[in-house]
């Protein structure tokens, strides 16, 4: 494969994990995030200060970063037991700017210059090819989406759903909204930290503007665009939102822009996604 | 004489200024079926809700089953076994009538004990059997009425409690509702009714408060209830 298409195939896997991660949180248990990125940012830092800084091997690096990543991330997530919808997003907007303001200030991450010299994986004391290193991202993908599915599934993702349908109703349930809540915050920015380590080691660079809050409103469009709350939905929302302005060369450069428009006529016509309720994707499927 | 499942000694609830609860000490035994009776805006739900945890309370004491719970969180309590059906209705809409009665089960792990209860629940509700796989948002509002209720007994509760079950139900809905409400006090299970149909608090309760103002005026039984002066002129209409 050329080198063109697997990067193109690693940035959509990366970026797919990315929206099948905000999805637990915003799909699942219903908690919008307008500050995703900060959480993936969180994840590729981790590992590029752990790797670079005190050479801690890869593969330890990688667990550290995600244990690092998911503790934030519920740390992150404490507001949201605290502050209404509305709020919230605002809330995550801020976070957003100040983990990137951090990453940008403070020399310890490498300020406005960023990090260099993120270590690619090895075998045998080799790097791995770009394609191997595909296939590992895929396997990435295959395992969250699996995460996803016995979540979506479980006990665990039941409440959250019950939680997101009708608080109240689920509290005097017995149906803690602050564990099921932050559970999903727990995971959802595990995952987002795998794929800061993906992208970080891919890379080999990064800068706290890889991970500003236009890339939250680029995988909050992902989600939507697909689905929240499916699984298929924010696979296909990852997809279409990565490769559309690659095969259409133009409208790259606007490619923001046109992400702002598609989620503002996705709330419009097609307020549950693609892949939702009523999505057009869907009703075909089920239609055939 | 037994014991009691629940005792609230002075308890105020206060909304910015309006003292919604003032010194409200009340008790109810176990197997007992007890009916807070008073007006719109008398304070019944904010009693409710403060049991619940819903209200911060800002004076006096909920003992339940021996222990103070006026500071646990609301899932801690209904986890210790209070069950509660909120005014109007509460379901989860986008869930269906059978995952509404399992996540009314949420603490019980044992798969037998939960297909046990469904069947009973089903026996007391059997249009919620025919309408299992459907939407919870969909049904009409009785239906919804009796699935909070069915929701709130899947837990196995040691005192349910339901604020204004007859709330916005047609006349024949209501004395089915307040059926099962008779059935559920003859199985044993302790009930705590807030309603304003002074009748229907008659029929089905054992001993009746009255609340006025945020306050408890009267303690009394059906007979008494239905005798007293003030309350017929109040309530009754005549
Ligand atoms: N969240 C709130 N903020 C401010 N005031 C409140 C609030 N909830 C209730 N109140 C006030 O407290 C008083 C008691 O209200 P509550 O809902 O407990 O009455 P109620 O007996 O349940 O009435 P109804 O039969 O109409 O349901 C009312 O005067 C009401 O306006
Ligand atoms: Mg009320």
């Amino acid at each position: 494969m050329g080198d063109y298409l697997t990067t193109l195939l690693i940035t959509v896997g990366i970026y797919t994990i990315l929206s099948l991660s905000l999805n637990i949180i915003v799909g699942y248990a219903g908690q919008i995030s307008l500050g995703h990125a900060a959480f993936w940012a969180i994840g590729a830092y981790s590992f590029a200060v752990l790797t670079t800084k005190y050479s801690i091997p890869f593969v330890e690096a990688a667990f550290f970063s995600i244990v690092i990543t998911t503790l934030v991330g519920i740390f992150l997530g404490l507001p949201s037991l605290r502050v209404s919808e509305d709020f919230l997003a605002i809330t995550t907007i801020g976070i957003n700017f100040i983990v990137q303001g951090i990453f940008n200030s403070f020399d310890y991450f490498g300020g406005a210059m960023g990090i260099g010299n993120i270590p690619f994986p090895t075998m045998h004391g080799d790097m791995i090819s770009n394609n191997t290193f595909l296939f590992i991202t895929y396997l990435l993908v295959a395992l969250t989406i699996i995460i996803s599915y016995i979540f979506k599934v479980s006990w665990a993702g039941l409440a959250s759903f019950a939680i997101k349908d009708d608080e109240l109703a689920a509290d005097v349930s017995g149906i803690s909204p602050v564990i099921f809540k932050l559970l999903s915050f727990a995971i959802g920015s595990a995952l987002a930290g795998l794929a800061g380590i993906l992208y970080a080691s891919f890379m080999g660079f990064i800068s706290a503007n890889d991970f500003s809050f236009p890339v939250s409103v680029a995988i909050l469009a992902m989600v939507m665009v697909g689905g929240e709350g499916t699984i298929l939905g924010p696979i296909f929302g990852a997809f279409l939102l990565i490769l559309l302005p690659e095969f259409f060369r133009p409208i790259h450069s606007y490619r923001m822009f046109l992400y702002g428009i598609l989620l503002v006529l996705m709330m419009i016509y097609q307020p549950n996604g693609f892949f939702g309720k009523k999505g057009i994707v869907w009703s075909m499927i089920k239609k055939s | 004489m037994e014991k009691n499942i629940i005792e609230i000694k002075n308890l105020k609830v206060r909304y910015e200024n309006i003292q919604a609860l003032n010194n409200a000490t009340l008790n109810v035994r176990k197997g007992e079926c007890v009916t807070i009776v008073g007006a719109n805006g008398a304070g019944k739900s904010s009693l409710l809700k403060a049991v619940m945890g819903f209200n911060k309370t800002d004076e006096g004491n909920i003992i339940f089953n021996n222990q103070n719970i006026e500071n646990l969180p609301t899932y801690k309590r209904a986890a210790l076994g209070i069950s509660f059906v909120p005014e109007g209705a509460r379901v989860f809409p986008k869930i269906n009538v059978l995952g509404n009665l399992l996540l009314g089960a949420y603490k019980e792990k044992d798969k037998e004990k939960i297909i046990e209860r469904l069947d009973y629940i089903y026996s007391l509700f059997p249009r919620l059997k025919e309408r299992e796989k459907q939407l919870a948002g969909t049904l009409s509002g009785g239906e919804r009425q009796m699935l909070a209720m069915a929701r709130a007994l899947m837990g196995k509760p040691l005192l349910l409690m339901m604020d204004e079950i007859s709330l916005g139900l047609m006349p024949k809905l209501v004395d089915m509702v307040f059926e099962v409400v008779e059935e559920l006090h003859k199985s044993g299970i302790t009930i705590l009714l807030s309603e304003q149909n002074a009748h229907k608090a008659a029929e089905v309760a054992d001993r009746i408060y009255i609340l006025e103002l945020g306050k408890i005026t009267k303690e009394t039984d059906k007979e008494g209830l239905l005798n007293d002066p003030y309350i017929k002129k109040a309530y009754l209409g005549k």
